[in-house]
């Protein structure tokens, strides 16, 4: 079961991530128009992260995902636990994986969730990704 | 002795006058905190942690009248656990993240408070959410412990900080929760992390200056006393944190603290006892020595801390007045201790069905582990365990009445699932979650919580009242027969300490997580809670969230007082300018 939104797509289709990641100051982020966007690129974006990847370079690699999967016990599982606990079930996340990986990298303001820079890797966030999208 | 009386008199009759006065105390005052009925100084009201108030103003024939007399918001969607403060007609509260509140304590109206500000990334060592258990007090300094594992004293009159101390490196994973207590001229601490594979300590700060007086690490370094009862470098990350408060008896000059789970959560990986995590340990306060320790559960594989503050009773057993420490834990027993050499008594199950174990030795109390019930570093799912790792009791602590000998304890009936990771899958690192397991509550019937009255020396339980949620508030008891607690649908609630009967609820708005005190200020008795969903429970079920301090008096609040409370308020700049001309 892979719930989260392939980042090819391009524009946001749901616009509370945004808001929240407005609400952080980090970003710049996608203006586009929810209902408009299916085929249009985003108009800006730009991070004040300098991204390694665009999209996840472990989506089904098994070797990733199964070091993803450790990642997840030793960092999210504490408080999502395998489906959901005191953080939301991930694999139900609607965020598009650039979305996803934002707020682990800068954690979402006015909840629990930290960031993770610093503590993760990018590389270790696209394969905890890669776990969370895989089939279980 | 006698001028402190004098003065504490005469800074209570200034407060009686005009707004609160903040006076000096001293920890003799503390000493004899039991007294002193009308003001809740320290943690547990008194150093044993009875949380048993000798007021008598509400009594089982006038609470169904207890009225709303103030509230204030904490500020927070997060879980509150604190139990308040007052002295000196003052209120003194922490919220979620630490952050304390003074109020006047007949009022509401808000002094000051003060909050600590945090790294974003800090949220990554928090396991149980940013909760904190409240402040301690001495003199002229209020003392609260922050996320990020520091002390901070701030100025009871205006909440300016004074000093801090960093006590631990919040990036390693050390956290604190827990309140502090003050035993004579020092501060003591504990910190958190058992999760994420610290090595406990219990450590003691000069009161007054911060300066580090004394530190005592529960997991034994090579050559100290129980290293043997750890296999080669387990010690370094065994867990053993002390994220609650301590008692102290000031006759036995013992100060009484609890440990928490060793680490990582799989036993086979550290074979041997594990002193002392799972454990309540006993220390000289002047220099922290050891003086003895007792382990609820050796090898402990079910994340059974033993956190949770003894209650110091003297108890008659077989006609002899005995010094005993109570402790009703996670593990699903309820021991009565010696505590004067640590030695088992007695114990009984507080929740049905344990199965961890068939039962403990009569004489020392040792646990006769089911092996079948121990998760192993397999991937093997283990299940049903009972109780689950929640407990039993959790942090939230009992009340005791040691006029009739009943003590009020809050458990919970529920089990877990547990499946210890491949060895290949465990691995220590700075700052990260070394639990080596996967966990999953479950529930076993209709209600999980039973609130229940036990008569200790009798060993015999007296009622219980259960809830459809887990209970995870602390208890009051009072010497007219009320208990008060509350629930996680929002009700604090007087029970009759007598016949279990619910004579009085209200609705707070919230899930309740926090521990109930009573206070009398002008000839009036007043009931206080803090009201707040967040925390463990926040993981098994959704529900209203917001902190909120509530606080009750008979037939409310009156007609002359009202309005007394409004505080001053802070007008943001140039957003209400006058009308400008046209």
């Amino acid at each position: 079961m892979i719930v989260l939104d392939s980042a090819s797509g391009g524009g946001a289709t749901w616009a509370w991530p945004q808001r929240v990641l407005i609400a952080f100051g980090c970003f710049v982020l996608f203006t586009v128009e929810a209902g408009a966007q299916a085929h249009q690129p985003p108009k800006v974006e730009q991070d004040d992260y300098l991204w390694q990847h665009e999209s996840n370079p472990y989506s089904g690699d098994a070797d990733a995902i199964a070091s993803g999967r450790r990642l997840y016990r030793s960092t999210c599982y504490i408080c999502h636990l395998d489906s959901g606990g005191r953080g939301p079930d991930l694999r139900k996340s609607k965020l598009k994986e650039k979305d996803f990986m934002r707020v682990v990298i800068s954690g979402r303001k006015g909840t629990q969730m930290p960031a993770w820079k610093g503590k993760l890797s990018e590389d270790e966030m696209w394969k905890i990704l890669a776990f969370v999208q895989a089939p279980r | 002795m006698k001028l402190l009386h004098v003065f504490a008199l005469v800074c209570t009759g200034l407060g009686a006058v005009n707004a609160p006065s903040v006076c000096a105390q001293s920890s003799q005052e503390l000493v004899g905190a039991n007294a002193n009925s009308k003001e809740w100084m320290v943690y547990g009201r008194t150093y044993d942690n009875q949380r048993f108030s000798p007021l008598t103003q509400i009594s089982p024939s006038n609470v169904a009248t207890l009225r709303p007399v103030w509230a204030a918001s904490l500020g927070s969607l997060d879980g509150v656990e604190a139990t308040p403060l007052v002295k000196d007609g003052v209120m003194y509260v922490t919220g979620a993240y630490s952050h304390v509140h003074a109020y006047d304590a007949r009022n509401g109206r808000r002094l000051w408070s003060w909050a600590p500000e945090y790294a974003p990334e800090l949220g990554t060592v928090l396991c149980c959410g940013p909760v904190n258990r409240g402040v301690a007090i001495l003199d002229e300094l209020v003392y609260v412990l922050t996320l990020d594992a520091r002390l901070v004293a701030l100025k009871k009159v205006d909440g300016k900080p004074v000093w801090e101390q960093v006590i631990d490196d919040w990036k390693n994973g050390v956290s604190a929760t827990g309140a502090p207590l003050i035993v004579k001229n020092k501060v003591i601490v504990g910190i958190a992390g058992g999760e994420y594979g610290v090595r406990g300590y219990v450590r003691a700060y000069d009161a007054k200056s911060g300066k580090q007086a004394w530190t005592t690490y529960t997991v034994p370094a090579p050559g100290e006393p129980g290293s043997d009862t750890w296999p080669g470098d387990t010690w370094k990350t065994g867990g053993g944190a002390t994220w609650q408060s301590g008692a102290f008896d000031p006759q036995l000059n013992l100060l009484y603290w609890g440990t928490g789970n060793p680490g990582p959560w799989n036993s086979d990986l550290r074979k041997g006892d594990n002193k002392w995590t799972a454990s309540l340990i006993a220390l000289d306060p002047d220099s922290g020595v050891i003086k003895w320790g007792f382990q609820y559960t050796p090898n402990d594989g079910w994340d059974y801390d033993g956190n949770n503050a003894p209650v110091l009773a003297d108890i008659k057993l077989g006609g002899k007045v005995v010094k005993a420490a109570l402790q009703s834990n996670r593990n699903g027993f309820f021991y009565v201790l010696d505590r004067t050499d640590g030695k088992f008594l007695f114990a009984v199950p507080t929740v049905e069905n344990i199965n961890w174990t068939s039962g403990l030795d009569t004489k020392t109390g040792r646990p006769n582990v089911n092996e079948a019930m121990r998760p192993l570093a397999d991937g093997k799912p283990v299940l049903p365990i009972i109780p689950g790792l929640e407990g039993g009791t959790n942090w939230f602590p009992m009340s005791y009445n040691p006029e009739t000998g009943v003590a009020f304890v809050p458990t919970n009936q529920w089990a877990m699932a547990l499946t210890g990771y491949k060895p290949e899958d465990i691995k220590y690192e700075p700052g990260k979650v070394y639990m080596g397991m996967d966990y999953k509550m479950h529930r076993t019937g209709e209600t999980i919580g039973r609130l229940k009255a036990f008569d200790v020396a009798n060993r015999k339980w007296l009622w219980e009242i259960k809830s459809p949620l887990p209970l995870f508030a602390g208890v009051l008891s009072t010497r007219t027969g009320l208990v008060f607690t509350g629930d996680q649908q929002g009700f604090f609630f007087a029970a009759e300490a007598r016949s279990g009967n619910v004579l009085w609820k209200f609705q707070t708005g919230s899930g309740i997580n926090a521990s109930p005190i009573t206070y009398e200020l002008d000839g009036k008795q007043y009931v206080a809670i803090l009201s707040g969903l967040g925390g463990d429970p926040s993981f098994y079920f959704k529900g209203p969230k917001g902190g909120t301090l509530w606080v009750f008096a008979l037939n409310g609040l009156a007609p002359d007082k009202a309005g007394a409370g409004s505080w001053k308020v802070d007008e943001i700049d140039g957003a209400l300018t006058p009308v400008p001309n046209q």
